[in-house]
């Protein structure tokens, strides 16, 4: 029975510790998420084996998420994350830098769980100095050509995913970021994991 | 030093795509729409079109890019298309004298090549067009391959007629040797590099309709338009609702106030 007290006190007073805890990672302010993400789920999913790491990429996230409570559960936590480049291409002669912009509602469904929800913008930015790349072709070697322009896409995302509250100061998130989702052939997933820390 | 370390870490990623000339933009107009001819094929018209619809679905599902593909019929032969008096472009096409194009040399080991990757002042690609290995008896025939190396095939060459150039990656669709796939599978090489040609802007026409008339080229673009803005704004708008009613309703008692 004593052993059952004390977990009891002891439950009840992490309990406490972890409403206060909640509580002060929902104020208004700025959060800093660094973690992974791996692109390309689907086509990772369906592809042969030996190719999964060429269809799809494991790369450094690095994010930063503001919080706006709207009264006592919705918070509005829009973000500007960018993709860091864990992994480079062999040749390296082309450039790109993926960014995020998400406007995201978040709602709890416990005291330490939070669910999110919202669009968001991919911005896919590439860009070259140009210069001319001789390649094998088959049977001798041809001049190819690296662009000397840039190009932006910006493709519409929905963003879903859970929010763990540890403490004050840190959480764990995992989201989904979809793309094409109105496009059988198109359709696309990301899936980020990163811890959060409170600014 | 420090700041230039953490700038040049989340600046970029590289990769080793290429284009098949200096300054390619792609073809203009889209849908792109290859125009097959199917006679002196060793395929039949019911394969040819089958293997060209899974390259098709290959270039098709790249979600950066606004690249739509797709195939019609048509009558140019492989004398006019050489004469550059092929009107519609790009074409597919089954060539029985393959070899007079690309030499005795390697006629058995070439299945298809694309012929005249040609821009307009503005780079956009206005002439270009795949020809198959018809030639009797050689190695190379694309009736002596197997359905998936014909596909890879075909899904390379157009490849090349849409822009790109060949990658250094082994894996890679544009890398210039089939080796051991046997699936016309995009590549992030190949998709980067198709997105770079063909970029996705789904803001075209910019944000809520404003100036919206002049850019869009297409009913498409305009469905894209609708579909890519339509949930940002009505999660803008309910963000803006959510937030005035709930902070009303709330005013005096924050979250921080409020017992959980």
């Amino acid at each position: 029975m004593p052993s059952l007290k004390k977990a009891l006190l002891l439950g009840l007073m992490f309990s406490s510790l972890l409403q206060a805890a909640v509580k002060d990672n929902l104020k208004k302010g700025f959060h800093l998420d660094i973690g992974a993400i791996q692109t390309h789920l689907k086509k990772r999913l369906e592809s042969p084996p030996g190719y999964e790491n060429f269809v799809s990429s494991l790369t450094g996230y690095i994010r930063f998420r503001s919080s706006f409570p709207l009264g006592s559960k919705w918070v509005w936590e829009p973000s500007l994350g960018t993709l860091i480049p864990w992994k480079s291409g062999p040749d390296g002669q082309t450039k790109k830098v993926t960014t995020h912009l998400d406007l995201t509602l978040s709602y709890p469904l416990t005291q330490w769980l939070r669910v999110r929800l919202g669009p968001g913008v991919q911005w896919l930015f590439s860009f070259s100095d140009g210069g001319a790349v001789i390649l094998d072709n088959g049977t001798s070697t041809s001049t190819f050509y690296t662009p000397n322009y840039a190009s932006h896409s910006f493709t519409m995302t929905l963003q879903s995913g859970l929010g763990v509250l540890i403490s004050s100061k840190i959480s764990l998130n995992l989201e989904i970021y979809g793309s094409g989702l109105f496009d059988n052939l198109r359709r696309n997933f990301d899936l980020a994991l990163t811890a959060g820390w409170r600014l | 030093m420090k700041l230039a370390l953490l700038l040049g870490l989340l600046s970029s990623v590289g990769w080793s795509w290429t284009h098949v000339g200096n300054n390619i933009r792609g073809w203009k107009e889209q849908p792109v729409t290859f125009y097959v001819n199917y006679s002196n094929c060793p395929l039949s018209e019911s394969e040819i079109n089958d293997i060209i619809d899974q390259a098709i679905k290959s270039w098709n599902g790249v979600t950066d890019s606004k690249l739509v593909v797709g195939r019609a019929e048509t009558s140019t032969t492989v004398a006019s298309f050489l004469n550059k008096t092929a009107v519609k472009l790009p074409v597919i096409l089954c060539d029985p004298s393959f070899a007079t194009q690309i030499g005795n040399s390697v006629v058995n080991v070439v299945p298809a090549a694309t012929f005249f990757s040609q821009t307009d002042n503005d780079g956009n690609l206005i002439y270009s067009g795949v020809l198959l290995n018809a030639q009797n008896g050689a190695a190379a025939n694309i009736a002596n391959l197997s359905r998936g190396q014909v596909e890879l095939t075909l899904a390379h060459e157009m490849g090349h007629a849409l822009g790109l150039g060949h990658s250094s990656i082994p894996e890679a669709l544009m890398y210039f040797s089939l080796g051991d796939k046997q699936l016309p599978l995009l590549t992030e090489d190949d998709i980067d590099g198709i997105a770079h040609i063909y970029p996705r802007n789904e803001f075209t026409g910019g944000l809520l309709g404003c100036a919206a008339v002049h850019s869009i080229a297409s009913s498409q673009s305009d469905t894209a338009i609708t579909r890519g803005l339509s949930p940002i704004v009505l999660m803008i708008f309910l963000n803006w609702i959510f937030g005035r009613l709930l902070f009303r309703k709330n005013k005096s008692r924050t979250i921080l106030e409020r017992p959980l």
